[in-house]
């Protein structure tokens, strides 16, 4: 039960995500025929694929805590890359995910460490923060513990999907964004 | 829309369609093969940064590696090239287009990109052509029943 009300409060998270990023540009680009009709019918369409997602809470099981740790660990480094060595983000994210999508060959018998890419490459999409947003560790660790628990309570949901690890980072940013503010504006 | 915009749009399905075939046809699997385009075209950027327009040196690595996540789709779920380079494009009118507000979001490429995966799976009739078939065979069929009848 409380499985599937995790994985329901992450799957209306990743909405929120998405009908967020297009309100946004709505909002912005109102004066824009073009561009508004663009984003209104993307929003209706939208609407229709989500209607049609399958939503069962069968076969979903809480992963392990290393799942958290593979995240902000992309994270860290790649915001390293980039903020400390002065490399691009892409070329810091695509490195990272790069180089670890070769350790499963390594451990081929090790099933947990089958998952470790893709959490190491959504960890690295956090890490690809501007320094404007993330202005240091702290931001991203935050950021990225937001994530990875968003990655596990959305293991089943949208699997396949391009674009969901970075639709999970954009969200674990936005929150730990917002969390920031408040914390910022009560102090 | 401007001819830079144009090409970028291009670049954008061909990056997606680029890395679904490094994921499925050469076996790199999803994260591997978005990797390389980042690599690849970050690597490009980093060694001649004056070849292209400042436009394009900024923003080509970005639509290049947004892109590549659509390219991460399971083939399961999508596996005609001509959608997969229609989502690319619709993932650069979107980054095109990303509110000023979320600038430096990490995350945002791949949000867009989903954003575009999903609007191109919402329409069934170009998803499943299988369908699409059917129904003009099933149209045919009544046409000439008809016309048969007509006689």
């Amino acid at each position: 039960m409380i499985k599937k009300h995790v994985k329901q409060l992450s799957f209306i998270l990743i909405i929120i995500s998405h009908l967020g990023f297009l309100a946004a540009i709505l909002f912005e680009k109102q004066n824009n025929l073009f561009v508004s009709a663009f984003i209104i019918l993307s929003l209706i369409l939208l609407l229709v694929t989500y209607k049609k997602t399958n939503l069962s809470a069968e076969n979903h099981t809480f992963e392990h805590v290393l799942t958290i740790a593979f995240v902000f660990f992309g994270a860290i480094i790649t915001y390293l890359l980039s903020a400390s060595f002065g490399l691009s983000s892409v070329l810091s994210a695509g490195l990272v995910g790069l180089i670890i999508s070769f350790i499963p060959n390594l451990f081929k018998n090790n099933v947990f460490i089958k998952g470790m890419p893709t959490a190491v490459y959504c960890g690295a999409f956090v890490g690809m923060t501007n320094v404007s947003v993330a202005p240091d560790y702290i931001f991203i660790s935050l950021a990225s513990v937001i994530t990875g628990l968003l990655l596990v309570g959305t293991k089943d949901a949208f699997h396949g999907v391009g674009g969901k690890l970075g639709t999970l980072a954009f969200g674990g940013v936005a929150i730990a964004f917002f969390i920031t503010f408040l914390f910022s504006q009560w102090i | 829309m401007d001819i830079n915009h144009f090409i970028l749009l291009i670049i954008g399905g061909l990056s997606a369609v680029f890395t679904f075939v490094l994921q499925h046809t050469y076996k790199q699997g999803a994260v591997r093969a978005s990797a390389i385009v980042g690599v690849l075209v970050g690597l490009f950027v980093l060694i001649f940064p004056n070849v292209l327009s400042p436009f394009f040196t900024k923003n080509l690595p970005l639509v290049c590696f947004g892109a590549s996540f659509v390219g991460m789709v399971s083939s399961k779920i999508l596996s005609n090239y001509f959608l997969i380079g229609l989502s690319g494009a619709v993932f650069t009118i979107i980054f095109i287009n990303t509110s000023a507000f979320f600038y430096g979001f990490g995350g945002g490429l791949g949000s867009a990109a989903c954003i575009a995966l999903l609007v191109i799976l919402s329409i069934p009739v170009l998803r499943k052509r299988g369908k699409l078939t059917h129904r003009i065979l099933q149209l045919k069929k009544l046409i000439n029943d008809k016309f048969k009848s007509g006689k």
